[in-house]
């Protein structure tokens, strides 16, 4: 009886334990459920007002990218990690710390896995710059963010960098992102020229336009079938899809979109940016070897002459 | 100046005069220049109380909910035009909300939205109905830039594989704006790197990936807002991807042509409301183009003068894309920016859309 009751309480006591592993890992596992889920990061950052230190004019940028941040998240891989609109919209979010000082965009813009940054941009040189709402003070002052060329690296100007702490993809949802005389410079804010080669990580994917883009209630809904294409054909084909526009504004212009990779070759390149989605991302770079893109030939828009490929 | 790509002359007789009045880029000085700009920009038919009354006359059109929606014959027949058989709705891929279930057992055709997909292809297809939603993707028909050989479709092929499928997805051919397709090809580039980073353009490749066409819709001449068919077409002159934007059309209720007289707002007074919208968000000096042209709007989009009626058409919801509800018709402004010199870093302003009204009574009634 004894040994019986000892039994008895041995299984008692087992069978307690093991109910009690089950629930808490039970518990484990709905609390990580979520995050696994959706285990990957959408943020947004941008402007709708240009009314603080850096004046330009101001548009309802936001209502037109909510529309992708809206979509992103309901496909059980990314969730919503951030809507950063006008607050704080110095360069700090956007910087590199290895390019300025103070920067802080590995744990803002680079924290996320697929991010959309809206604001004017700027054909500089042989750049894509973006138009801030803050100067970041007087020992910064500066309103712009700068992304890199050739010579205005290794903090000789250039500012942007991206992949080099988690981001994936980059949408630019700004005028001149993408200029086809810029594309060769394009490829060079997939990576921190300091950090990317010892920590392995670099961006695979930027999206952007050709000249000027556009703002309205019309154009909202192309942001939401952006995010909900994406994952069922390429990133690549669902920016150019959906982004491409003709016979707009007093000299029927068109919206020209243009999707850029990079990879450690030719095929790697290819093989990237015609089959990545969001529900299919593959692992970083090893090396950026080769930059490859798609555009609309002779794509039109304001602000630009048309696209002409420069090789 | 570039060259116009529209031809104005070749649209119905009766309409023409409302499409497009453009103004040239010129610069702006001051304010009262802005509202000179939106004077000159007004098609001569504002204010015009017969054409307004022919405007709101126009017959209504069931858009793709009707022949996508509840008829499965059709459906197969559409699907047929575009090489998508295997595509398959399985048990709840159909969504009904339920509520709208009729005595005769079927479903009330506003009620439906549908994701079919191919298992094989992971081709997928979407039709929201009552939205006027229709999406087909077939990665399988993707341009491999590694394997597939250039695209050689012509553009004549490419129009006539988008008219065929118009055609078999119930659209209206006449609703279909030729004059405006667009058709644009799709190209791809890959250069290598040096170590320094420096392109080798010489070892640079480029591919003629797809052929994209896109035809807006109209009805009787005049544009419908963000209503559109636009396909991508492979190197095999298949449909790798179509979206269709092709709502129900109906003019609103209370939009009677009889009892539209005092309603009609007059030019200056669009004018003004131009100047002011425009104005809110435009400094002084910073217009350098704008047009206007008379289309069907939703009237859930149409703002009002003087509010921010965008943040009032991302809070609603999203109604907001041309998908549901009644049309109007309304003025579409598009303004743009000085366009900088290359390269000079100088401010590049994203061009801006505007939906005014050109009836008393048709603003949103949630703006402002």
């Amino acid at each position: 009886m004894r040994n019986n009751k000892h039994n008895n309480n041995t299984l008692r006591a087992t069978a307690w334990m093991v109910c009690a592993l089950l629930t808490v890992a039970t518990a484990g596992i709905l609390a990580v459920s979520p995050a696994a889920a959706n285990h990957l990061e959408a943020k947004m950052y941008g402007i709708d007002n240009w009314d603080q230190d850096c004046l330009q004019n101001s548009l309802n940028w936001s209502a037109q990218v909510d529309r992708w941040y809206n979509e992103i998240d309901d496909h059980g891989w990314y969730h919503q990690d951030g809507r950063f609109v006008d607050t704080g919209m110095d360069r700090s979010p956007f910087c590199d710390p290895d390019a300025a000082s103070p920067c802080n965009d590995g744990w803002r813009m680079d924290e996320g896995d697929a991010v959309m940054i809206f604001m004017h941009g700027s054909d500089s040189g042989n750049h894509w710059r973006g138009a801030l709402r803050f100067d970041g003070g007087d020992a910064v002052n500066d309103c712009w963010i700068d992304a890199p060329e050739s010579g205005t690296e290794f903090g000789a100007g250039a500012e942007l960098y991206a992949g080099d702490m988690d981001m994936e993809y980059l949408h630019l949802s700004s005028c001149n992102s993408m200029d086809d005389d810029n594309l060769s410079n394009s490829w060079r804010m997939f990576r921190d020229p300091i950090d990317s080669p010892q920590n392995g990580r670099r961006l695979h994917q930027a999206d952007g336009f050709h000249g000027f883009m556009w703002i309205g209630s019309g154009f909202r809904a192309d942001y939401e079938d952006f995010a909900d294409d994406a994952f069922s054909v390429s990133i690549k084909d669902s920016w150019m899809d959906n982004m491409r526009r003709n016979n707009v504004g007093a000299n029927n212009d068109d919206q020209c979109p243009v999707a850029l990779a990079v990879g450690s070759d030719r095929a790697d390149c290819f093989n990237r940016i015609d089959n990545e989605r969001y529900n299919n991302t593959m692992s970083d770079p090893s090396a950026i070897g080769y930059y490859c893109y798609y555009y609309y030939d002779g794509c039109d828009p304001a602000g630009e002459t048309p696209f002409t490929d420069p090789n | 100046m570039k060259i116009t790509k529209r031809n104005i002359t070749g649209l119905v007789v009766m309409f023409a005069a409302l499409q497009l009045t453009i103004v040239p880029a010129q610069s702006q000085q001051s304010c009262p220049e802005l509202h000179e700009l939106a004077g000159g920009s007004l098609p001569s038919l504002v204010g015009d109380v017969d054409t307004m009354a022919a405007l709101v006359a126009v017959a209504g059109d069931p858009g793709i909910a009707a022949s996508m929606s509840g008829d499965k014959k059709a459906l197969k027949l559409a699907l047929n035009a575009i090489g998508a058989r295997s595509l398959k709705a399985s048990k709840g891929d159909c969504r009904f909300d339920g509520r709208r279930k009729r005595s005769d057992g079927r479903h009330d055709e506003e009620a439906v939205h549908c994701d079919y997909k191919a298992r094989k292809t992971g081709a997928t297809l979407s039709i929201k109905a009552a939205e006027g939603r229709l999406t087909f993707l077939d990665p399988t028909r993707s341009f491999q830039a590694q394997t597939d050989p250039d695209n050689e479709v012509t553009d004549s092929a490419a129009a006539e594989t988008i008219k065929a499928v118009a055609i078999a997805f119930g659209l209206d051919e006449k609703q279909l704006d030729y004059q405006l397709a667009d058709i644009a090809r799709v190209k791809v580039a890959s250069v290598p790197l040096s170590e320094s980073g420096i392109p080798d353009t010489d070892a640079a490749t480029v591919q003629v990936a797809e052929v994209y066409t896109a035809v807006p819709r109209q009805v009787q001449g005049v544009g419908v807002h963000g209503s559109r068919i636009q396909a991508s077409i492979d190197h095999r002159g298949q449909v790798a991807r179509m979206h269709l934007r092709w709502p129900e059309f109906r003019v609103c209720e209370g939009n009677e042509a009889s009892r539209l007289g005092p309603r009609v707002l007059d030019p200056s007074k669009v004018k003004i409301a131009i100047a002011e919208e425009v104005g809110e968000q435009w400094a002084c000096g910073t217009v350098a183009g704008l047009r206007s042209s008379i289309m069907y709007v939703p009237a859930s989009e149409v703002d009002s003068p003087g509010t921010d009626s965008d943040e009032t058409a991302n809070d609603s919801g999203g109604d907001d894309d041309g998908s549901a509800g009644c049309y109007v018709p309304a003025l579409v402004v598009q303004v743009t920016g000085p366009e900088p010199l290359e390269d000079s870093g100088e401010v590049s302003y994203a061009g801006a859309e505007y939906l005014l009204p050109l009836l008393a009574g048709n603003e949103d009634p949630d703006d402002g």
